[in-house]
């Protein structure tokens, strides 16, 4: 047995290690390349390097019409499962009531059900109601969808923070609504961080809840780019998913540099899966 | 003189469990009132039920003569000195101390003002800006004491605020607050279940014992006058003897005590009834100094304890009742084990206790 | 002594009692009315077709042709086989790499093996899976690399076909796998290890009797999130799949299209049984290895 970084076992490790990185990142790089190259179809080598799907992208006015409609549910979708997320949290963690326990594990529940037969549920629900091709179908469905994992990281955030801090704030005065505001939400940011974070995460690339709920009207963006791909494949998709890719790096960078990693881990790994 | 605080028969279940069990005080304006007691007696949640964070199962609650029983923690006029101080970490001091001036939607500088003030008073002069996680233990103990203080409260509530400091910074800190109290003449609440740091604070005590009060008195009268065998054993120590009234009278009371007849003084206590006694260690004389003693025996010395200043010695009776002597070094010469010695002591210091 | 009545309290203590229930009231509403509701409007039109054409009636139509042929029988043999090869891939995978990236011992590398991981997360499955068939594809950059080394003479065909869909899919769901690993073999205390050291254990017999076993609440938990995740999925293996595999989301998405809403239902419906049967039994696994390890570690 060599300790050390001398071991053969750890730097075969360490080596595999690099070969799951090469393959997680390959994809997306290779994405990246595709959406600068001068041909029309997909070919490796690229023949010459140039921006033209770029500007092709630019002309897609459906496309973007689409990234709106995501945008919108995605930001509606987040803020409605922090504050429902929240409230929910709260009456779980400080009261005690009958079937609490059952409470909880039927906001959990949705995580179980197969996104695509929820999806196709949906649809035959919205079509019942007449509400069939809709923001809001599309809202309330993606809704279904984040607000488990918002009560699940909130719960644990909320359990950890510290109460003898509500009561000193009530003690000073403070009614219930300041005891929130100036008092526990400060103290649980990085599960409302981190809840917003994946809502928004979620519901913006929700492909098969969405499919069955969409027609032109309201259209979202990784529906339009499904339909897309299944016409034709041609490098508009690498430029519009380089474009994404950035977005996606930016918010990796940010959440990176702003999150306390120890409050991080603390959330995540109380929140369960 | 004015009732600050009164409680009246309240008490306290969570489920089936009796936390408070009918306890009345009248706790007057000015005083430095401690409630003490072991851990799960009680004292703790009837400090925070006299605060608002909890609530009477039954019973009423009044500050300064109006009913507040149901109101919460932020309509009453009390401010508590929180166990683990509470102190808010995102805030900085000045903050933490002005949060309840804000609330109450003090001018600015007004508020600058107060907190200037009680930051002086609490010896911090200057500390506003700071962050809470660059204060020492004692700083954020007094930051603590200075947010209760600044909102001038009618009863100040400390819950066990010295637990977690040093035994020398405990210390100093009780004399602190107590000059605190008298500068400022708050009413303070005091919870605590260090006996000794309850005698030397207090104006007056309330023994707490399984969620009753056994006992309502001054720290010199509890120390003499223990009126339940639980406060006997609990404030300070004691030598228990337990018996059988023969002779009760005006001059004093007579009580059988295992073939001994041993004087107490008066107590209302009718002949025949079974009583305990409580003699204090350092009331028991040994050898020379129980020659004028009203009760006095011979007996053997057993065992002999060097402790620094006191020695403490235990002694068995001719009739074999045992007991705890505390003597000064100086007057522990000569007293060696299987020694024969006499011992004895002043009826008056044969405390009848009620059970 | 004045007898002081049990006090039930005013208005305020009500209100405290019953404070929770203004807060859980959006979230039980919103579950119940969208979620609930919406499952069980999918179990009634499984078996009373409201929405198709002519007249509904009560019939159990749809289900008897799901489970009668052996077409769909072969659909969902199917699908529990891709999930059973991706779940394996995965797990080979994602443990070496799990372990491996619990050794690491500078932080900085260690959060910059997190974030390889896990962000490829924010960016859209219909985008990776795109990239998977760029790589993939007969012009694409694996085709062109074996053939540059020399390796072989005729492009291999990696898309639109199970291979493909196997690949992407192990990449997409690889973070799934990995994240309750880590969880659990950090816990691994190195004070155990040494122990079996101590005892004679080399480090394969260490690892096979020490690390495995307490690890296994992990490695399950991460094989039914994968295995669930892969039988659930749409966009990539339709889109990898190229119309030449079909598998029950497959079914799905194409009697949507048909507007054959009954029969959709019962495959949604299956699809479901089957995922809690996997929760199910990995729950069972986890609780009898849970106990054991609980056991071992005290």
């Amino acid at each position: 047995m060599r300790p050390g970084s001398r071991d053969p076992v750890r730097l075969a490790l360490l080596a595999f290690l690099w070969l799951v990185v090469a393959f997680m990142l390959a994809p997306i790089v290779f994405t990246l390349v595709f959406a600068f190259s001068d041909a029309s179809y997909l070919i490796f080598p690229p023949p010459g390097y140039s921006l033209r799907w770029f500007a092709k992208l630019f002309e897609q006015r459906a496309l973007f019409a689409a990234a709106v409609n995501s945008l919108v549910v995605a930001i509606a979708a987040t803020l409605a499962s922090l504050v429902v997320g929240t409230a929910a949290a709260m009456g779980l963690v400080r009261y005690r009531f009958f079937g609490r326990e059952l409470l909880r594990t039927l906001f959990l529940a949705p995580l179980i059900v197969p996104r695509i037969a929820f999806g196709v549920a949906m649809l035959i629900y919205a079509v019942l109601l007449r509400r069939f091709g809709g923001l809001d179908s599309l809202f309330l469905a993606h809704l279904m969808v984040t607000l488990p994992f918002a009560i699940s990281i909130l719960t644990a955030a909320l359990v950890s923070a510290d109460r003898s801090l509500e009561e000193a704030a009530a003690d000073l005065g403070a009614p219930p609504l300041v005891t929130f505001w100036k008092v526990t939400l400060p103290q649980i940011r990085t599960g409302l961080a981190v809840s917003g974070f994946f809502a928004f995460i979620v519901s913006w690339d929700q492909v098969e809840t969405s499919l069955f709920l969409v027609k032109t009207d309201n259209m979202t963006l990784p529906v339009a780019m499904f339909y897309y791909l299944q016409r034709q494949q041609d490098p508009v998709i690498a430029a519009l998913s380089a474009l994404l890719i950035g977005v996606a790096v930016v918010g990796a960078v940010i959440a990176v540099l702003t999150v306390n990693p120890r409050d991080l881990q603390r959330v995540l790994s109380a929140g369960g899966r | 003189m004015d009732v600050d605080v009164e409680l009246r028969e309240v008490s306290k279940h969570f489920g089936t469990v009796v936390a408070v069990d009918r306890v009345s005080l009248a706790i007057r304006r000015g005083e430095f009132f401690s409630l003490l007691g072991p851990s799960g007696c009680g004292k703790t949640t009837t400090l925070r039920m006299i605060g608002g964070l909890e609530f009477p199962t039954a019973g009423e609650i009044l500050l300064r003569g109006a009913v507040v029983t149901d109101l919460p923690a932020y309509r009453r006029a009390t401010n508590m000195v929180f166990q683990h101080l509470a102190l808010f970490p995102h805030l900085t001091v000045f903050e933490n101390i002005a949060f309840g001036l804000r609330l109450r939607r003090e001018a600015p500088d007004a508020i600058a003002r107060k907190v200037d003030q009680v930051l002086q008073l609490v010896d911090l002069p200057g500390y506003g800006g700071r962050e809470i996680h660059q204060l020492s233990g004692g700083q954020k103990q007094r930051v603590a004491i200075a947010r209760a203080l600044v909102n001038e409260p009618a009863v100040l509530l400390l819950d066990e605020p010295l637990g977690s400091l040093d035994l020398k910074l405990r210390l100093a800190m009780q004399t602190e607050l107590k000059a605190l109290q008298h500068r400022v003449g708050t009413t303070f609440i005091y919870v605590t279940h260090d006996q000794g740091e309850a005698l030397t604070m207090s104006d007056r005590i309330a023994v707490m014992n399984l969620g009753r009060v056994e006992q309502v008195a001054t720290s010199q009268e509890i120390y003499a006058r223990p009126q339940t065998r639980f406060v006997a054993g609990f404030i300070g120590e004691a030598n228990f003897l337990d018996g059988r009234v023969v002779h009760a009278g005006p001059d004093g009371v007579l009580v059988a005590v295992d073939g001994l007849r041993v004087r107490a003084e008066t107590a209302p206590a009718p002949a025949g009834a079974a009583v305990t006694l409580s003699v204090r260690p350092e009331h028991v004389k040994l050898g020379a100094a129980a020659d004028a003693a009203a009760n006095r025996w011979t007996g053997r010395v057993e065992e002999v304890t060097f402790m620094g200043a006191v020695v403490r010695a235990r002694v068995v009776l001719d009739g074999g009742v045992r007991l705890v002597a505390e003597l000064h070094n100086d007057a522990a010469a000569g007293l060696t084990p299987g020694a024969a010695v006499a011992v004895g002591w002043a009826a008056g210091h044969s405390v009848v206790l009620a059970g | 002594m004045p007898q002081i009545v049990v006090r039930r309290g005013g208005w305020r203590a009500a209100l405290r009692r019953y404070a929770h229930v203004p807060l859980l009231t959006p979230a039980v509403g919103l579950t119940v009315a969208v979620f609930w509701v919406c499952m069980a409007v999918l179990v009634v039109m499984s078996v009373y077709p409201f929405l198709a054409a002519g007249t509904p009636r009560l019939t159990l139509a749809a289900w008897q042709r799901l489970l009668g042929d052996p077409y769909y029988w072969g659909v969902i043999g199917t699908t529990l086989r891709l999930a059973f090869v991706v779940t394996a891939l995965a797990l080979v995978l994602g443990y070496p790499a799990a372990y491996a990236i619990s050794k690491i011992q500078r932080p900085g590398w260690a959060l910059a093996a997190y974030v390889v991981l896990f962000a490829p997360i924010l960016v859209s499955v219909v985008v990776r899976t795109y990239g998977w068939l760029l790589l993939l594809s007969n012009t694409g950059v694996v085709n062109y690399l074996l053939r540059a080394a020399g390796l072989i003479r005729e492009p291999i065909p990696l898309i639109f076909n199970e291979t493909g869909i196997v690949i992407a899919m192990v990449h997409i769901l690889l973070p799934f796998m990995v994240f309750p690993i880590l969880s659990v073999v950090g816990q691994v205390g190195g004070d155990l290890k040494e122990a079996a050291m101590d005892l004679g254990a080399n480090r394969w017999v260490t690892f096979r009797r020490i690390t495995l076993p307490l690890t296994a609440p992990g490695v399950i938990s991460g094989c039914q999130i994968v295995f669930t995740l892969t039988i659930s999925a749409f966009v990539t293996p339709f889109l990898m799949g190229g119309g030449r595999v079909q598998i029950l989301s497959g079914l799905i998405y194409r009697d949507m299209e048909a507007v054959n809403l009954g029969f959709a239902s019962v495959v949604a419906l299956v699809l479901l049984a089957l995922a809690v049967a996997i929760l199910a039994a990995s729950n069972v696994l986890t609780r009898r290895t849970y106990r054991r390890a609980e056991v071992e570690r005290a």
